[in-house]
């Protein structure tokens, strides 16, 4: 795919999830309520993004009193219920509307609604999906990816001290987590269970070590233990890889009750992690016995310093190609769910819950389509944007040598 | 997981919309849940052994009744003595059972109901202590049958009044249940083939995959060869073919068939391929209610069969076929590079008889590996493909019972995909080992 059309891809959807609420919307841009100039449809990005109440109804219960009124360039929001055009309009046929300015340009669905108020809205939930899950991803699956590359099986030892100290206020924690849900406490005590049991196990390693160290050399308890993580990560990564990804997405999302987008990115990553991890893991297997990573130790950098400013650097370029596949098959399986009619609540238009609708009426093609087509050119950009990075990277991988 | 879904598995089959919504439940659907409560196994405790704090016993689960399990285990947490609260429950039992038996015989029926009731839903110290109180003040003298309880259970609310928690109560205490437990008798079934029950039907949950696992594994087998039928050639011509035209537009279509998403393929052939709303020649394919028909009848035959797997299956080896000739495409283009086809090529042997007889061999075995990828794939793709052309398999009665909420369908169908998915990477690895004498497993 050529490098403009995939750029061009990108930036309409950026620029349609931005300013979604100012292209389609029943709130006018602008009008006159009483005299005074209002901006209905920005008041309403406004109040998300704060996170106030919508500014809707309000001005819903104020149609009949807005002057000087500037629609958005679509006059319907995608929940809009447009009665006159209900029952599935074609956006060839002849349409219920006052005037070309009220023309649904991609026909309506079985409600009323406008399609391509849908796709447009539709666009933010793809891109709020792909950027979340994946930077969700990226954070586990690099980091663990990182220390288990660059650690392997021995690399990271802990003195025997440590690994039983922190066994022990760990499973201390964990029981008093249990006690605290079972005696009816909330699951706020998890969070603060996982700081407390954190800030314990860092202070332990830090400060109480080197002294109790010193102290109990004699008994040779100081002995260390190699940690295996590399071990650890691809047994983790072999229990992902059994189960089918979508059958876990689906026994997931049917425990939680009507998730929202947040919580939906959140289980999506929990699937993509691992290939992240695995990337990185690779990565970082094969430039630890570099030249300059030897030479990094040598001069007594210390661990963090080689992974994150020596290794890190050079793996970037596999992570992003990662990442750009990694949104496509978050918005595929966002899309997937929706359409199969579980996951987002049905108020929450997304393309895959369009694509579901065209599943109940055959006969309207323009559902099927047009939401099919978003997810297939921004798949197919991703993709094609993942490519360019790899071809990038090779490239400059040769320079390098 | 099947410990943390909402819902009562018991409620569900008995058919009881709340066990606790009511006030005045019916006795006898109580009866029935307390069975099906027991039959069910949801009385054992959940696992080998239960490390629980020294106030509250190890399993409360043997008391059926939601409400009646969290008023005990606040009264334990209260008092730090699990065994006079469960002597207090006993006895409470007890009296409340008399004092329904009994109750006609007495001239106060009306205190004694009302004195049941309260029992029955005391949660906490002050709540017994309250109770007492009033009784003490109010209660008649009149000696009914249930009068030995009703001071049996006295003497216990006293002792739990007078109490103290002591300090130790929340220290760890270790208790082990034996192979009594819930996951020892549901791995015990796994192993043995019963699989539990359908929460919607009571079916039970092994003859209903039996039922539906065929479909899917048809038509996932199906495409499976499609795939490598297909892909292989596919990958063979875009990496060897000297057609440049031909090999861009291929490579371009592969492309773009490797992004397209699955269930919109399949919509769009539904939606234009298999009726005649556009167009007399558009109706090529059976439409999804002919096959949820002919499917449900069992009487096709086997080509009418096959004829209503074509679609579903060409949709989805689709992105298979897809992978498959890129990854050709690589291996093969590798391969070319090789020195051994150079020496074929120096020797005089023919073009064709160098990519077919040294270079395809090569190219084509490393594609062995890629089946432990592609079925995982086919196993989620078959639930889209299931749901869209209405074919009764696994992915479509794990789609049905999600709605359904039949949880026990579901996470035997999540267990089976996962084996599928195992089962398909071993033989994989298998087969590589054997194809490439390289490789050898210690």
């Amino acid at each position: 795919m050529p490098a403009s059309l995939t750029l061009g891809i990108c930036l309409i959807w950026l620029f349609t999830a931005l300013f979604a609420d100012q292209l389609a919307n029943e709130l006018p841009l602008t009008c006159k309520i009483d005299g005074q100039r209002h901006f209905p449809a920005f008041r309403e990005t406004l109040s998300k993004v704060s996170g106030q109440s919508s500014p809707r109804i309000y001005y819903l219960s104020k149609k009949e009193e807005m002057e000087s009124v500037i629609r958005a360039p679509i006059p319907y929001s995608p929940q809009t219920i447009d009665r006159a055009n209900a029952g599935y309009k074609s956006p060839l046929g002849p349409q219920n509307i006052s005037s070309l300015r009220y023309r649904h340009w991609l026909g309506t669905d079985g409600m009323g609604r406008d399609v391509l108020a849908g796709l447009i809205h539709g666009s933010r939930v793809a891109l709020i999906i792909g950027l979340v899950s994946v930077l969700a991803a990226m954070l586990v699956g690099v980091l663990f990816g990182a220390a288990a590359g660059y650690f392997g099986d021995r690399g990271w030892r802990l003195n025997k001290l440590e690994i039983a100290g922190g066994a022990i206020i760990l499973s201390v924690g964990l029981y008093l987590l249990y006690l605290q849900l079972d005696y009816g406490g909330s699951w706020l005590y998890f969070g603060a269970w996982l700081l407390g049991s954190a800030v314990l196990v860092y202070l332990w390693s830090s400060t109480v070590k080197t002294r109790l160290r010193a102290y109990l050399s004699s008994f040779r308890i100081s002995r260390t233990m190699g940690i295996p993580l590399d071990l650890m990560l691809l047994r983790l990564i072999e229990i992902f890889r059994a189960v089918p990804s979508l059958f876990i997405l689906l026994a997931l999302l049917a425990i939680i009750e009507s998730p929202g987008i947040l919580q939906m990115s959140l289980i999506i990553s929990l699937l993509m992690w691992p290939a992240f991890a695995r990337y990185t893991r690779a990565e970082f297997l094969s430039l630890r016995e570099q030249e300059f990573v030897q030479a990094a130790r040598l001069l007594r950098r210390s661990n963090n310093y080689i992974i994150f400013r020596e290794i890190m650097p050079l793996a970037i370029p596999p992570i992003a190609v990662a990442a750009a596949f990694g949104v496509s098959s978050a918005i595929l399986a966002e899309s997937t769910l929706s359409f199969l009619g579980i996951g987002f609540s049905a108020e929450q238009v997304s393309w895959g819950s369009m694509l579901n609708e065209a599943r109940l009426y055959f006969k309207a093609w323009w559902l099927a389509v047009f939401p099919g087509m978003a997810i297939f050119a921004v798949i197919l950009s991703m993709n094609s944007l993942g490519d360019y990075i790899s071809r990038q990277k090779s490239t400059g991988i040769e320079m390098v040598n | 997981m099947s410990k943390t879904i909402p819902g009562d598995p018991a409620e569900r089959l008995t058919g009881i919309l709340s066990i606790e919504g009511d006030e005045h439940f019916d006795r006898g659907a109580m009866t029935n849940y307390q069975r099906t409560y027991r039959h069910l196994g949801l009385d054992k405790p959940l696992f080998y052994f239960s490390l629980h704090p020294r106030a509250r016993e190890a399993n409360l689960r043997d008391i059926e009744r939601p409400a009646f399990r969290n008023n005990i285990k606040n009264l334990m947490y209260e008092t730090g003595k699990p065994e006079l609260v469960r002597s207090y429950f006993e006895a409470g039992k007890a009296l409340s059972r008399a004092i329904r038996l009994h109750l006609d015989e007495c001239d106060t029926a009306t205190f004694w109901a009302d004195f049941e009731h309260q029992i029955n839903r005391a949660s906490s110290k002050a709540e017994i202590a309250e109770i007492t109180d009033n009784a003490l003040l109010f209660m008649p003298d009149e000696q009914c049958g249930f009068r030995p309880f009703a001071e049996d259970w006295w003497k216990y609310a006293d002792k739990i009044g007078s109490v103290e928690r002591t300090f130790s109560w929340w220290l760890p205490k270790l208790s082990w249940h034996g192979t009594q437990n819930q996951y020892h008798n549901w791995l015990a079934g796994i192993l043995s083939g019963d699989w539990g029950y359908s929460l919607r039907d009571g079916r039970s949950v092994g003859s209903k995959i039996r039922n539906s696992i065929g479909y899917t594994l048809s038509i996932s087998f199906f495409s499976l060869l499609l795939t490598f039928a297909a892909g292989i050639p596919l990958g063979m011509f875009l990496a060897t073919s000297k057609r440049k035209r031909w090999k861009e537009i291929l490579r371009k279509l592969v492309y773009a068939l490797y992004a397209v998403p699955l269930f919109w393929l399949a919509t769009l052939l539904v939606v234009f391929f298999t009726t005649e709303e556009y167009g007399k020649w558009t109706n090529l394919f059976p439409s999804p209610s002919q096959i949820m028909l002919h499917t449900m009848d069992g009487d096709a035959g086997f080509f009418q069969g096959l004829s209503y797997l074509l679609l579903p299956v060409l949709c989805l080896a689709s992105g298979g076929v897809a992978f498959v000739a890129r990854q050709m495409e690589q291996t093969a283009l590798r391969e070319n590079t090789a020195r051994y086809i150079t020496m074929s090529r120096l020797k005089g042997n023919s073009e064709s008889a160098t990519i077919w007889k040294h270079l395809f061999p090569n190219a084509v075995f490393p594609l062995i590996t890629l089946l432990g990828a592609l079925i995982p794939g086919l196993i989620s793709g078959s639930v889209v493909i299931e749901v869209i052309f209405n074919i009764p398999g696994m992915g479509r009665l794990m789609w049905d019972s999600i709605f359904g909420q039949d949880w026990n369908v579901v996470f035997a169908i999540l267990m089976i995909g996962a084996i599928l998915t195992l089962v398909g990477q071993l033989i994989a690895d298998i087969l590589y080992a054997r194809a490439n004498p390289k490789v050898r497993y210690d």
